[in-house]
């Protein structure tokens, strides 16, 4: 045995709660903390004299089981029974523990649809669905769900149909509508990631865009469809493309964002789905004998109204509904501009060859055709 | 064309990543189904009935809030460090005791800075505190400050303390030009670590580890991992890199394959995937950078490590040397280091890899198969296989 071994066998231990972090650092990066889900989405009953939300919630098995006991045979093990017959008590807890506030009046919650599950980050989410019944627009949050079980809790809210944060709450931090200076920089920062986010995710929209860029690497000469020789003149149709859609739909956004216009939500989106496949056709067979520049305008009024939708439904004041409406229409910019940076320099690089032609072009509007069809079936019945 | 190919393969993983966000909400068919597995040792639900809603059942227990921390280490769960800190954050002692758990939640939440100061604040009121010198020691390890490190493990003058001492100062030993001596001590220690208590053995086993992953000491490797306990998180990471480095691919999905709930073992499992051509790789790395995306939302800075190891498994090189260097300014682990060359190699910085050139040479880093990629500008991921043409990782045998 040698000397440090005699040296240690000499002494006892008693220090045994050391080094229970002595490597911490490399362990602890394997995270996925605690976090909740809030949608919040005004719903189309709009002749009621009060304001109804749909609301979703959303909060991880593990969260739950520290304040319900979903594994009553205690094997650690939670299946869908065990979380099921705690259903009355998960509504009492959402009742208790999340309260939205109208004018400093607690919303009901009512309407509760059957507990359901959902997945995220591979984690499973107990899935909740139900009305909020409110005198006036959600002005406050006091969301106490883990206050004092778990610091690290979070809340991510989000609003209509988008999954985009809008705020991230602690337990008793930042109520929803606080007007602190960092409330407006933080609403400007979220409208813009919205507005990318909401672009990039708008399927809708993407394919939009795709049907007014594709012709534009193309010039028309007597039914033929010939390459341009210059890629400047080609990127200004693009960029007067982009600035028309843009020009028009602000003008719609604000107007609907504002209230000051209101038009149903089902008819512009089927309206939207429409003026894709006539885009589309348009491509195939030129029915308008004008330039993508004013198709693009138009259909940009039209595609305002679209957007709108998405912050209609927020419980904001005026004056910040204006910041999130500029900052969201920024981020839609941002967001096209990313879009056509990705699709055009494709178009450009391959508007000579036969594949562009048949696939890219002439399929591509057919199947653009398609898709707008079905979505208008969807939408409109 | 090459890329087209990674455009493509991006709007896929775009794709697959965006169903996954996405995911529809979902009845189970089967009431048995089995949803969620609890950690063993969780605590009971709060709430039993409405009526307990009101009432406050707030536990101020240094003991219990001791065991979180400890859980969220050995199983890599971040909840119970938020519960640990919900805990503290309803105390209002100040005895030593509970600042140490402040120190350690602080720690294990990377606010390094903030931990320090607490730490230095307890030994300011007991000089000779040994988790206080601990800690402080280990937490300037993490950041490579190894000089100072080894003052506090010096510190540690009581000689009930000799194990620990004798630990910490052969820790920095290895990491610090004399790793051959080190592994002496460290052998002598791993001789009587049986008859320690189970988390000093396992500090003991994972310098070993590091040192043999360092140095590519395959009889040290083969020691330590007979005898380490197999199941928490900072022994399956230890392992799942031994066998990275050894190229040893088809093991590390065996280890790992139930673990894709723990980020930092999620990764490795991806990059074995990725070099046995899985599919599962796709779904891995779009599951990975959903939980990235709620970091993000989160705006928690504590994975810059993880993050940049995504970054360079989804080909994003730019941005995981970004986020590598990053999260250099903040720790200077092994494996940060590791990542911070990849990035900087495949990125071809020479900025970067002057950085870590430097960095060795100040603090004698041991660490002889990074050097030489450093030195050569190329990555060899396996470390410890022969040269090509004799190569025969588990790649080679049937499975």
């Amino acid at each position: 045995m040698s000397a440090l071994s005699r040296r240690i066998w000499s002494h006892s231990y008693r220090y045994l709660t050391l080094l229970l972090l002595a490597m911490t650092c490399t362990a602890l990066q394997a995270h996925e903390s605690s976090t909740a889900y809030l949608n919040l989405q005004t719903s189309n009953s709009k002749a009621a004299a009060n304001i109804n939300y749909n609301a979703k919630y959303e909060l991880s098995l593990r969260d739950l089981a520290l304040l319900v006991d979903i594994d009553s045979n205690q094997d650690h093990k939670v299946s869908w029974i065990e979380v099921k017959s705690q259903t009355p008590l998960i509504k009492q807890l959402i009742e208790s523990q999340v309260k939205l506030e109208a004018g400093a009046q607690v919303c009901d919650m009512t309407s509760f649809a059957p507990l359901a599950i959902n997945t995220r980050g591979g984690f499973n989410y107990l899935y909740t669905d139900f009305e909020i019944n409110c005198a006036t627009s959600i002005d406050n949050l006091d969301y106490q769900i883990l206050a004092g079980i778990d610091a690290n809790h979070r809340l991510i809210l989000t609003g209509a149909s988008d999954e985009t944060p809008l705020q991230v709450l602690a337990v008793g931090e930042n109520p929803l509508g606080s007007g602190a200076e960092s409330g407006w920089l933080s609403t400007a920062t979220n409208f813009l990631k919205s507005g990318i986010h909401h672009l990039l995710i708008g399927w809708d929209h993407l394919l939009f865009l795709f049907v007014l860029l594709i012709p534009a690497v193309y010039l028309r000469k007597q039914k033929a469809l010939i390459a341009v020789t210059k890629p400047q003149a080609a990127l200004l149709e693009v960029f007067w493309i982009a600035t028309s859609f843009t020009l028009a739909h602000s003008i719609t956004l604000s107007l609907a964002a504002l209230q000051i216009v209101s038009i149903p939500a089902r008819f512009i989106e089927s309206l939207i789905a429409l003026s894709i496949a006539f885009a589309a056709l348009n491509n195939l067979v030129p029915l308008l004998r004008v330039r993508a520049v004013y198709l693009a305008f138009v259909f940009g009024l039209i595609h305002g109204f679209g957007f709108a939708n998405v912050l209609v439904d927020l419980p904001l004041a005026t004056s910040e509904r204006v910041l999130a409406l500029l900052s969201f229409n920024i981020g839609i910019e941002l967001g096209q501009l990313v879009f056509i940076a990705l699709v055009f320099p494709i178009a450009l690089l391959l508007r000579h060859t036969r594949f562009y032609k048949t696939i890219i072009f002439y399929a591509g509007s057919v199947v653009s055709i398609l898709i707008a069809l079905w979505w208008f079936f969807q939408r409109a019945f | 064309m090459q890329w087209i190919k990674q455009l493509i393969g991006l709007l896929c993983l775009l794709i697959i990543s965006s169903q996954l966000l996405y995911a529809t909400p979902f009845i189970p068919k089967d009431d048995q189904q089995i949803l969620e597995t609890l950690p063993s040792d969780s605590p009971p639900a709060r709430y039993l009935s409405s009526d307990d809603f009101s009432s406050s059942k707030n536990t101020n227990d240094p003991e219990q809030t001791s065991q979180l921390l400890e859980r969220a280490y050995l199983q890599g769960d971040p909840r119970a460090l938020g519960q640990a800190r919900a805990q503290l954050d309803q105390t209002t002692d100040q005895s030593i005791e509970t600042l140490m758990l402040r120190a350690r939640a602080l720690q294990s939440d990377h606010k390094f800075s903030e931990a320090k100061e607490l730490l230095k604040q307890i030994l300011s009121k007991d000089t000779a505190n040994p988790d206080a010198l601990l800690t402080l020691s280990s937490l300037l390890v993490v950041q490579g400050q190894f000089e100072e490190a080894m003052g506090y493990c010096k510190k540690l003058n009581d000689s009930s303390l000799s194990v620990y001492r004798a630990a910490c100062e052969a820790q920095i030993q290895s990491m610090t030009g004399q790793i051959t001596q080190a592994k002496q001590t460290l052998n002598e220690l791993a001789a009587i670590a049986p008859q320690l208590d189970a988390s000093t053995a396992r500090w003991i086993y994972l310098i070993q580890a590091d040192a043999a992953l360092r140095s590519q000491d395959t009889s040290l490797a083969d020691e330590v991992f007979s005898v380490i306990d197999a199941q928490t998180v900072p022994a399956l990471m230890a392992r799942a890199d031994w066998l990275l480095s050894n190229g040893e691919y088809q093991e590390v999905i065996q280890l790992l394959k139930t673990h894709t709930d723990k980020d930092a073992l999620l990764l490795r499992l991806i990059t074995a995937q990725i070099k046995l051509r899985d599919p599962k790789s796709k779904q891995n790395l779009a599951l990975m950078e959903e939980r990235i995306e709620v970091w993000q939302i989160r705006k928690e800075n504590a994975h810059m490590r993880e993050q940049a190891t995504y970054a360079m498994l989804a080909n994003q090189i730019d941005s995981a040397l970004q986020l590598a260097r990053n999260n250099w300014q903040q720790q200077r682990e092994t494996a940060d280091i590791e990542i911070y060359t990849k990035a900087a190699i495949q990125a071809g910085s020479q900025k970067d890899i002057e950085v870590i050139r430097q960095f060795i040479k100040d603090t004698q880093f041991e660490y002889p198969a990074l050097e030489r990629d450093l030195r050569l500008g190329k990555i060899s991921d396996c470390l410890n296989c022969p040269p090509s043409g004799m190569q025969t990782s588990s790649k080679d045998k049937p499975l």
